[in-house]
This record gives C-alpha cells, structure tokens and sequence, in this order.
C-alpha cells in the first residue's frame, strides 16, 4: 500500500513538484480485500450469511458496507448486529430471525421467545404479519426492544417514559416515569391496539392518522 | 555501488524540490513528516492506493486531509487526524482505524 501527500495552500493543490509517494507495508490485494464488509471480532467475512452463521453470544457482526442483495437470517441469542450508520441490533433471550437488505435496513422477522434490542437512534422495520410491516425508530437513551411473538402482535417495549416510538410521521410517547421502562407500544397502531392502547399518546403537534378499530380515522386537525 | 543499493531500498518518495517527506505505518498509524520552506503551503491532502509500484495510483482513495494553521491557532483536520507544526516541519498523524472508510479498515486488518 503507498499513500500520497499532496501539499497545498489555502484552496489547490501547490504544483505536482510538491506530490510525494511512499511505500507503507504490503497489505493484500486491494480488491480482494475490500469484499470482506463483514466483522467479527478479528475476523473479516465476505458475506453477511458468514458472519451470521459464525458469530456466538457476546459477539458483535459489524457491517463494514451494506449487502449486494437482501439477507434474510438468524440473529443468535446474543449476538449484536451493528450496522453501517452504528445502529446496534441485540437478539435477546433467544434467536431472532432477521432480514437486511441492501440498503442495510434491518428487519425484523420473528423475536421467538426473545427480543431484539434497538440501540438508541436506530432505526427497524417489524414484521406485523400478513405481508405489512412498520419502521419504527426511538430516541429513548437505552433504545427500545423489538418483540415479535409467535402469535400475538408484535410490540415495542423498554423505551423509558416520556420518550417517543416514531413511526408513520408520528410519534408515540411510551407510559410511564423515565425510569420506567415497561410501557408496551403494540404494533400496527399503538392506539388502536387491544392491550396497551390507552397508555401511549401522540406527541403534540405531530401529524397523524390513525386508524382505530371499527375503521374510524382520527386526524390531528391540521392534515386532512 | 553502495550508493545504488541504498537508494534501492529507500520508499519511492519523488522529490522534485528542496522540501523532505517520510511517512510510515506502524499500528494502524500512518506517520508523516513533510519539511518545506514553502510558506504557501498549509494544507495537505492524503491518498491511499493500492499498487506494486508508485507510479499506478488507479485505485487510489482519498483518505485524509490536514491543515496547519499558519497564524498558530490549533489545525484544522479531517476524522482521525492530527497535525502540528515545529519550525518548518509538519507532523501528521493518521489514525486509520479512526477514518471513516470501509476499506482501509479491511486493509489494515490484512497487513
């Protein structure tokens, strides 16, 4: 590997007489180098599929570049997936079934018997069964925990009180203190939810439609 | 003879004026003196690219830049680099694990 050093003044370069070159060490080939995007602990992997399938508990997946195409896998219990913006995805209390597509936005399939923990800022798509999905992210300073049960809806829990699930333009405010972290916002719509549904409130002067049971439509009065 | 050999083993560093450069990996940082008497320059821009021969710069990636302040005050850098100023030499540092680069993070990893 060489690097170059081109001085310059204020805005341009100052003259190629100035360019200097020099060897640094020999690295492996450029190219092949750069298809292992995918990290685990010292280890580089070409694929994502690798790095899923040989990554164990307390490991970290650091994604280097997006995939060239869709993955669908399993996060194992433990495993944290950190993608290419430092969001960081943490299956707890069981495997969790995923998907990343090549923008390398994270889905999340099925939690099993866990959940997935959200890194604060991150941003996820939740399987809502039938085809649908919402992308969900959350500010709350110990992120928020994806869970996607075997039968039931999915749920957004572990947000501290007082802070905000955003999803479809609004925003859900979690029940409860700050300390408390036990609020369940339920997925497709946190209002119109069975359970859970008279704890979460919208955060004012977000726009909103909600649909509630019975297919009423709920606006927030300023976009109809 | 000696000479020769020498020169031979010296990094392919092209010195078209009076100014010197060195640079040097060691631990994931890149290591740059640059000495000029050339007031004019204050900034530096820094590529990487991988090549048998300094003269094939194809896949050359633009890494790093550094700006020393000429009136004193603290330079001016891109992510995970340093820059002092003593006398006429410039001192860079950069930290290759710091910049924000998908491949130079690859390649140090396979030195």
């Amino acid at each position: 590997m060489w690097i170059s050093i081109l001085p310059c003044d204020e805005d341009n370069y100052i003259g190629d007489e100035y360019f200097t070159h020099h060897y640094l060490g020999n690295f492996a080939d450029w190219n092949s180098a750069s298809q292992g995007s995918f990290k685990v602990g010292d280890v580089y992997y070409k694929t994502l599929d690798e790095a899923l399938n040989n990554a164990v508990a307390g490991q970290s997946i650091e994604m280097l570049d997006n995939p060239s195409s869709a993955v669908s896998g399993v996060l194992k219990d433990g495993v944290t997936l950190v993608n290419t913006d430092g969001s960081k995805y943490t299956a707890n209390g069981g495997d969790a079934q995923i998907k990343v597509n090549e923008k390398g936005e994270i889905t999340i399939i099925n939690t099993g018997n866990g959940q997935v923990h959200c890194s604060s800022g991150a941003s996820c798509t939740v399987d809502t069964g039938s085809g649908s999905s919402k992308t969900v992210s959350s500010n709350s300073p110990g992120g928020y925990d994806v869970v996607v049960p075997s039968s039931g809806s999915p749920y957004i829990t572990g947000i501290n009180g007082g802070n905000t699930l955003s999803m479809d333009n609004a925003n859900y405010v979690a029940p409860g203190d700050s300390d408390d972290t036990s609020g369940k916002l339920y997925l497709p719509d946190p209002l119109a939810a069975d359970t859970g549904c008279t704890e979460a409130v919208i955060d004012a002067y977000k726009a909103a439609n909600i649909q509630v049971p019975g297919g009423v439509a709920i606006f927030d009065g300023r976009d109809k | 003879m000696i000479l020769l050999l020498c020169f031979g083993l010296l990094p392919a560093a092209v010195y078209a004026v009076n100014d010197t450069a060195k640079a040097s990996l060691s631990s994931g940082i890149i290591n740059i003196e640059y000495t000029t008497t050339n007031s004019a320059i204050v900034r530096f821009d820094m590529l990487l690219y991988a090549a048998k021969s300094a003269e094939n710069m194809n896949d050359n990636i633009y890494i790093a830049w550094a700006k020393a302040d000429i009136r004193g005050s603290a330079g001016l850098t891109s992510q995970g680099v340093s820059v002092s100023k003593t006398g006429n030499t410039f001192y860079i540092t950069i930290d290759l694990e710091k910049l924000n680069h998908m491949m130079v993070k690859v390649l140090v990893q396979t030195v």
